[in-house]
């Protein structure tokens, strides 16, 4: 190998650059009297309340790598709270909420920016995470340090069954998502004139985290209604190609498909199904990307018809309480202000969890206080409709198998009708019947 | 049968794509002899490019692609006299590292400029299908294997009959024979880096009707485009086409007989077999994987 | 062959001798620092900066035994990182076997698939090997999401805390930062013996030019085949103090091409091919990409890593040798130092 030497000048330079930008890196964000924090909007920093003060409190999302989109959309939904928590005077007796973002791209980076947010940034409250994985360690790093983990999306079945004592979780599991579908996939049933029985259900999912335990809770629910499940296959949501899978599929003559994508492979999954020509009587989702608005601008009027066992969005306002009703359209508001376009179901959740936490927690706890903190969670019990979202609040308590988990959760169905997403199941929470039941064949719709 | 054909077809029109992104990755393997890992990430530009065209301007991804080729070439030029000319006589890590830092950049860039979210272009051609018996294609693909034909004929006639061409091909098989010809080696350098960005780029347009585009996209291809390049040869046009009509084949056949969960496994292993067995790839100069780079 | 032993250095006192005993000093100093620093550290934050580094700087010493010294440049290392991180923790999770243990059966799966792929890979050159590496660690990511009911697949492998010596897991961050020390010591000790036994020479030989190092008799096959081996044993080591410090395994994560690149990356950025370059690389990068995210993540989304990878850049174009050898160049242009020694 011939190598060149390297040159005095140059070297000198570069060391000399490195150690320069070393010691300002290491410098600045320890330096006392220099806070990291800030607007984490990017506009014009947030005046303090005349009381004086901020109430720091940390975020971690993914908001960069492959989940970025999902990150950053519920950091949106959460930064609304704060807004609106904010104009109107802020919490405990008028001080200013002061978010602390972190970027957590992948688990390992999850624990280093759960440590910096604990101990060089001393937040005793940390919200997150849009993502499974992301979640799991979070949530872990938070529980050594004896400080709170607002959860408001993670659906592994698991986070919630380690037996924390610190961590909370607003949101329904995977087990709900999922087995939601297959619940939703036998109600069908009668209406497309079979016998659930009989019915041949396909269930495919994507091998990540997201989307093996929503699959894996599908199949369960699947088998213990004694549904027909003729397939369950798995796909990586990275292939940029799913024409064997559809095929595979095709080949089973399928009446209902049961399918779990996390992004960009939901539409490759419809589009290719038609293309392929994939004809079914129904399809149920699982949210993920076949919930989000990208999905329909994406596929178009193909989307119309599929069905989604997925997190609450704008639930019909007559299952809210004043309150909620109240925000809900706020929300939808300032959403669309800031983006052009409507919240999906990730932003309703993280948005409905951090009002639940900073309107009914918070001002309950009185102050930065981890162990009265999470007396005043538990201590809560709101009947369903008292979040924005439709949900109640009741957390189960410490020692229970599923300890933190909100059990006042719960997943809806959606429908995407003319291009929007409608919730049709349960009936209360309902705005819209369901339409295209079964399914037309490809060569009965325009293409 | 009939699924037998289908498959075939899927697969075929499928491996071209791969084609299309490997073809360029060829070239620069081939004549700088750099593993470009932004490689992924300049197809994602393109697929930008093609989709900011389209949403400006209404301009349909297969025209666009005449306005995104000229686009990237000069964004190539420009990488590469910033960058890519630094390294030519670094160790071959740094190099690697010097891409593997250009992607890097280029995909947060993305993301800062274009947030996270997926785009598509909806197009007339990427909702049609054309059906032959039992076969079914989307013609958006169709279109797309046309194309990567007229564009490889192209580069292969630009390849052999100009001078610029000539001059790529002799550096590429001989470097030190081609500097003592009187060859310009910095200038060819500097023109087949620029092509090559420009072909991924094209090959970017021409998947935005078929797939959405985001910062990491580029990462889900640029893995595929290293197996066929070296399946089919290193700095061979013929076999990067072979290449990624072969690995498509294997995809799609392991996909639908296997699993599909386990499909990318199977061209994986493929290509550690031909590796194992036929070194310089199929269509390569025997020998070169035994001498690297250096 | 030559193989120079400490005591008849001391004895002949040549000025080569005294030369490479001044050369001992600093690192005996920096011993003892190490071993003092984190007595001195109380902040976690700053501990686990430590332990991060310690443990990168481990898995990039191991890697350069191949990657450097060999000049065999893997990007598959990950492979053998999450085999030994999946051993011994699925063997503690399902049969509760000591982690000590469960990482001496990864070691042996690790050195069975190098020497496995080694005899597979052994003829290429260049790209082409490394190529191939990342081939092999994504076709065991693929299996390892697929085999679920084995891995637990992307719903990932979590370790139940249950601290005891035993169990290699702890109360608090020091005794992670002490272990992570000694695996890092281990390591280096092993490379520092590699560099000066014959095998190093033989290895040097094989990288500088393989055509002329066989014809002077170097059996490069077993020569590479051996720094395969025991780069991925250290790297399987390396595997399993990460699992029993995060807790929490995913295919995504353990067999990634990210982690192969970052760990290659720290190598390179300090210096291939010797014993303290992928330490300075992994004190260079972790404490790095930690502040700027830091710094930075409250900015716009990708800010930081955008500075992140034009850095990189910028570093490999000035200093593609790396900071070991800038420094010893540094060095060696200081007035009142002879011409240089080596080269």
């Amino acid at each position: 190998m011939i190598r060149k030497r390297v040159g005095l000048p140059r070297a000198t330079t570069a060391l000399g650059l490195l150690a320069t930008l070393l010691l300002t890196a290491c410098a600045a964000p320890g330096t006392p009297g220099t806070s990291t924090t800030g607007s984490t909007s990017g506009a014009a920093p947030a005046p303090a309340g005349p009381a004086g003060g901020e109430v720091r409190i940390g975020t971690i999302f993914p908001l960069t790598g492959n989940l970025a989109f999902g990150g950053n959309e519920s950091f949106l939904g959460t930064d609304i709270a704060r807004e609106i928590i904010n104009e109107r005077g802020g919490i405990w007796g008028g001080k200013q909420i002061v978010f602390v973002k972190a970027d957590a791209p992948d688990q390992t980076a999850a624990t280093n920016e759960m440590n910096r947010l604990i101990t060089r940034e001393g937040v005793k409250l940390v919200i997150g995470s849009f993502s499974s994985a992301i979640a799991f360690t979070a949530s872990a790093v938070a529980e050594r340090n004896q400080v709170i983990f607002w959860e408001n999306h993670g659906v592994a079945n698991d986070i919630a069954r380690r037996g924390f004592k610190y961590l909370f979780k607003t949101n329904i599991n995977a087990a709900g998502t999922g087995g939601g579908a297959a619940v939703y996939a036998r109600e069908l049933a009668p209406k497309l004139g079979l016998d659930p029985k009989s019915m041949r259900v396909a269930i495919a999912w994507e091998d990540g985290t997201y989307g093996t335990s929503v699959g894996k809770s599908a199949a369960e629910k699947a088998a213990e209604l004694g549904l027909n499940v003729v397939a369950n296959e798995s796909y990586n949501a990275k292939a940029t190609d799913l024409s064997s899978l559809i095929l595979k599929l095709k080949s089973l003559n399928p009446d209902v498909l049961i399918v779990a994508g996390i992004g960009s492979d939901a539409v490759l999954f419809w589009k290719q199904a038609r293309d392929l020509n994939l004809n079914v009587k129904a399809v149920v989702a699982t949210s993920g990307g076949w919930g989000v608005p990208g999905f329909a601008e994406n596929v178009g009027e193909a989307a119309n018809g599929i069905f989604s066992s997925d997190f609450p969005t704008d639930v019909n306002p007559k299952a809210l309480n004043e309150a909620a009703a109240k925000l809900q359209s706020e929300f939808i508001n300032r959403f669309q202000a800031r983006t052009g376009r409507k919240p999906t179901g990730n932003a309703w959740l993280a948005f409905a969890g951090t009002m639940l936490l900073f309107e009914h927690v918070l001002p309950r706890a009185g102050a930065m206080d981890v162990e009265k903190i999470r007396e005043a969670a538990l201590a809560l019990d709101l009947p369903l409709g008292s979040m924005v979202n439709g949900y109640g609040v009741k957390f189960n308590p410490p020692g229970h198998p599923e300890a933190g988990l909100n059990t006042r959760s719960f997943s809806v169905v959606l429908q995407w009708q003319n291009g929007g997403m409608k919730v049709v199941y349960p009936e209360n929470l309902a705005n819209s019947q369901p339409i295209m039941v079964p399914l037309p064949s490809w060569d009965q719709r325009q293409r | 049968m009939a699924i037998l054909l289908q498959l075939i077809a899927s697969g075929l029109l499928l491996g071209s794509l791969y084609s299309l992104i490997s073809v360029g990755l060829t070239l620069l393997f081939g004549v700088l002899r750099l593993v470009n890992f932004a490689h992924g990430e300049f197809l994602m530009l393109g697929m930008y490019a093609a989709y900011w065209l389209h949403q400006a301007f209404g301009l349909e991804a297969y025209l666009a692609l005449f306005v995104v080729g000229p686009l990237l070439f000069l964004f190539g030029l420009a990488v590469y006299q910033l960058v890519i000319k630094r390294t030519m006589g670094a160790p071959n890590v740094a190099r690697i590292f010097a891409t593997v830092g250009l992607a890097v950049v280029l995909q947060n860039s993305a993301l800062a400029l274009w947030t996270g979210d997926f785009r598509q272009i909806q197009s007339p051609f990427a909702s049609a299908v054309l059906r032959l018996g039992e076969v079914q294609v989307n013609l958006s693909l169709v279109v797309a294997f046309a194309i990567t034909t007229a564009v490889s004929l192209a580069l292969f006639a630009f390849l052999k009959w100009t001078y610029i061409g000539k001059a790529i091909r002799a550096t590429a098989q001989d470097r030190g024979a081609a500097l003592l010809m009187g060859i310009d080696i910095n200038r060819v350098f500097l023109v087949t880096y620029a092509t090559g960005i420009a072909l991924v780029g094209i090959a970017g347009a021409l998947l935005t009707p078929t797939f959405a585009v985001f910062p990491a996209v580029g990462a889900n291809f640029s893995l595929v485009a290293f197996v066929v390049v070296v399946l089919g040869g290193m700095g061979s046009i013929p076999g990067a086409l072979l290449g990624g009509l072969i690995v498509g084949l294997v995809e799609t056949f392991s996909g639908f007989y296997i699993s599909p969960a386990l499909k990318q496994a199977f061209y994986f292993i493929l290509f550690i077999l031909v590796l194992a067995i036929r070194p310089q790839g199929l269509f390569g100069q025997r020998g070169a994987e035994e001498f690297g780079f250096k | 062959m030559y193989a120079p032993s400490r005591d008849n250095l001391v004895q002949t006192a040549s000025p080569p001798a005294a030369g490479l005993y001044r050369r001992y000093y600093p690192g005996a100093l920096g011993l003892v620092g190490l071993v003092v620093l984190p007595l001195a550290i109380r902040s976690p934050f700053y501990q686990e900066l430590l332990i991060l580094v310690f443990l990168y700087a481990a898995l990039a010493s191991a890697w350069n035994l191949v990657g450097g010294y060999a000049g065999q440049f893997s990007l598959g290392h990950a492979a053998f990182f999450g085999i030994g991180a999946y051993t011994s923790s699925l063997l503690f999770v399902r049969y509760q076997i000591s982690p000590w243990a469960g990482m001496l059966a990864g070691v042996a799966l690790a050195t069975l698939l190098a020497l496995g792929i080694g005899y597979l890979t052994i003829r290429l050159r260049g790209p082409f090997f490394t190529l191939a590496t990342i081939a092999f660690s994504e076709v065991l990511l693929i299996l390892a999401v697929f085999f679920r009911d084995v891995t637990r697949g992307s719903e990932g492998l979590s370790i139940p805390f249950t601290p005891a010596t035993a169990n290699m897991m702890f109360h608090g961050k020091l005794p992670y930062v002490y272990l992570m020390l000694f695996l890092m010591l281990t390591v280096l000790a092993i490379s520092f013996w590699v560099e000066r036994s014959p095998m190093g020479y033989r290895l040097i030989a094989l990288r500088e030019d393989e055509a002329a190092a066989e014809a002077v008799g170097v059996d490069t096959l077993r020569a590479k085949l051996t720094a395969t081996a025991l780069s991925a044993a250290l790297t399987a080591v390396c595997g399993t103090f990460y699992a029993q410090y995060f807790l929490w395994l995913e295919p995504q994560y353990a067999f990634s091409l990210d982690l192969s690149t970052q760990v290659a990356l720290m190598a390179i950025i300090g210096g291939m091919g010797t014993v303290w370059g992928p330490v300075l690389g992994s004190a260079l990068i972790i404490p790095l990409s930690l502040f700027l995210r830091g710094a930075l993540g409250n900015a716009h989304s990708g800010l930081y890593l955008i500075i992140y990878g034009a850095l990189l850049i910028v570093v490999v174009l000035f200093l593609p040798e790396g900071m070991v050898a800038a420094i010893r160049h540094l060095y060696q242009r200081l007035p009142g130092r002879a011409a240089p020694a080596r080269r």
